[in-house]
């Protein structure tokens, strides 16, 4: 999914963590392929502001770590450090039957044309 | 008495009681109950199922605890040819075209499989209120909630609708609505059980695990399910080792977890009775501090909607689900428009949350800072488990709640997985388990141990349950 700059990004250095928006709930919304009504926008601009400045209890942790922006990546890090060294897994670059139809896998496609999915035309698509 | 999994093997292979006649009592008390446990009921499939397990049984050949044994299966967890929602309207009409690695595993023991069991959508709540097919009702008092996600699960075993079910457990959804409905809850190790065919929410976290009358079914019903699959790459190759003797244990009592404001003091008062029946057991005990613990909850509501902003991305009513395609104008439409009619409150909040978090700007403000706590978490469970051998303490702060007291307040929700959270951080494995009742509503116990103490844990927990019965 994409990913754009908010309007308060610039403004933002390591655990401090500005007010969410009406702006920036509905751009987020967007980014996620959501379009909220009024009523929903309303209400979840309250509850995200609450949740958010629950979350911005860690600002105050100090908790020291060595996590640098080179050297984040999600799980990764920390299963390799605490739990086991990290492998990547490979399998053999080998055909194996499946048990499963293509018929069985496309039984549940909305929109099918033979063995194809269809979609609309991508036209009119919003610029970002 | 209810009927447990292991009194249900022993009447079958003595063929006492046929798999059919079990299964028909299953299914006539799930047509009865007003519970709202289960999303889809395969009455059909189940009796077919039985009537194999019959064969088997009958012959006497390769009989195995679960033959014929009815369990119920969270409706997050793909079963071929038999729907599949996630409690979502986005996958009302969802049928998976093959089984999740555990059905498989229990098909393959001649299980029986009832239905799919309620929970809130896509395993997103602590009530089962989230679900798009209404809420499912506490079995103790139906003015309450069962606890969530998987609520429709734990009802289903403690309202006796089924012997045993397979849950989802991302920040405690197996061991709260246990513990709400005063039934046994486990969350193996993360790997020990392969997701492969669970509907992911958040993959760093999510973990199949088994709901059960008694500690000693749910070791039954992991064994069953556990063990290394190559369609998981989180899945763990190594064997698990054996366990300590109970008697041999040391008990750690986080301050924190005993400290902590949202305490009820009823809970308070039965866990600490619990410890004492450790105690009897000769269980040592020492008090520990998780300093870090305080932090669990805001770490986890980073970092699981950034994983939860990403796996439902997939559902943009092209490839399966529920789909607005034939009204749409163009691609983008068909993205927007199925997604914002078909997921829930719960669902979109979460996702904006996610994605919000994961922003370009924001990523490293929130993400990047949650996933350093998030390995100082870690490291201070390795620290705390170098002293003792099991973690002791409630598993949520409460008993059941009112239905409808903290929809509107999701915060206030977040917070009754206060106890449970941290361990999924970790990826520990963790057990919660009834004590005495606090006026008059079950309490859960939560016994978490390192990772690939699973057994341990099983064991201690079967233990406890025979000292407290015999009390």
């Amino acid at each position: 999914m994409a990913k754009a700059e908010l309007s308060s990004a610039k403004k933002i250095t390591r655990g401090v963590y500005p007010e969410i928006s009406r702006g920036d709930v509905e751009k987020t919304a967007d980014l996620s392929r959501l379009k909220l009504t009024s009523k929903e926008l309303s209400r979840f601009v309250g509850q995200l502001e609450e949740i958010l400045e629950y979350v911005g209890k860690l600002k105050s942790a100090n908790l020291k770590h060595k996590t640098s922006k080179s050297t984040i990546s999600p799980y990764h890090s920390l299963y390799s450090e605490f739990v086991e060294p990290m492998t990547n897994l490979m399998r053999e670059d080998k055909i194996e039957p499946s048990s499963v139809s293509v018929e069985e896998l496309l039984a549940n496609v909305p929109q099918k044309e033979d063995t194809f999915i269809r979609v609309p035309a991508v036209l009119g698509e919003r610029e970002e | 008495m209810k009927m447990t999994i292991a009194l249900a093997a022993k009447k079958l292979h003595q063929r006492k009681l046929s798999s059919v006649e079990l299964t028909r009592e299953c299914l006539k008390k799930i047509e009865k109950s007003l519970l709202n446990a289960f999303i889809t009921v395969d009455s059909e499939g189940a009796l077919e199922a039985a009537k194999e397990a019959d064969k088997v049984l009958g012959t006497g050949q390769n009989v195995q605890l679960l033959t014929g044994i009815p369990l119920s299966i969270k409706d997050v967890i793909s079963t071929a040819g038999l729907r599949t929602t996630a409690a979502s309207k986005i996958l009302d009409n969802y049928i998976p075209p093959f089984n999740a690695t555990v059905i498989k595993k229990l098909k393959a023991q001649k299980a029986v499989i009832l239905g799919k069991t309620n929970c809130d959508e896509f395993a997103m709540g602590s009530s089962t209120e989230n679900s798009a097919f209404g809420p499912t009702l506490n079995p103790i008092d139906k003015t309450r909630v069962p606890g969530g996600s998987s609520g429709g699960s734990a009802v289903a075993v403690a309202g006796d609708l089924c012997l045993g079910s397979l849950g989802s457990d991302t920040g405690g959804s197996i061991r709260q609505p246990a513990s709400f409905c005063g039934i046994v809850g486990f969350k193996p190790t993360y790997g020990r059980v392969s997701r492969f065919g669970l509907l992911a929410m958040a993959s760093s976290l999510d973990q199949i695990g088994p709901l059960t009358k008694t500690a000693a079914d749910a070791k039954t019903l992991f064994e069953a399910i556990a063990g290394y699959d190559k369609l998981d790459a989180t899945s763990i190759k190594t064997e698990l080792p054996h366990t300590k003797k109970v008697s041999e244990l040391t008990i750690g009592l986080p301050k924190e977890y005993f400290e902590s404001d949202g305490l009820d003091k009823g809970v308070r008062e039965s866990v600490e009775e619990g410890i004492e029946t450790l105690k009897k057991l000769g269980c040592k005990v020492k008090n520990v501090s998780l300093s870090t613990s305080p932090y669990a909850l805001a770490i986890y509501y980073i970092i699981m909607p950034v994983e939860v902003s990403s796996n439902l991305a997939r559902y943009d009513g092209i490839k399966y689900g529920m789909s607005t395609i034939n009204k749409a104008k163009d691609l983008l439409e068909v993205y927007i428009q199925t997604r914002s009619s078909y997921f829930e409150a719960e669902a979109k909040r979460r996702i904006i949350l996610g994605t919000y978090a994961s922003s370009a700007g924001y990523y490293e403000a929130y993400y990047g800072q949650a996933e350093g706590a998030r390995a100082l978490l870690a490291q201070d469970f390795n620290r705390v488990f170098k002293e003792v051998d099991v973690i002791v303490g409630p598993t949520s702060p409460t008993v059941a709640f009112k239905l409808g007291e903290k929809t509107e307040d999701p915060l206030s929700m977040y917070l009754s997985d206060i106890y449970t959270v941290p361990v999924n951080l970790a990826g520990l494995p963790s057990i919660s388990i009834p004590i005495e009742p606090a006026r008059g509503l079950p309490v859960g116990m939560q016994l978490t141990g390192p990772r690939n103490s699973d057994l341990t844990i099983l064991e201690l927990a079967i233990e406890f349950e025979k000292q407290f019965k015999f009390q």
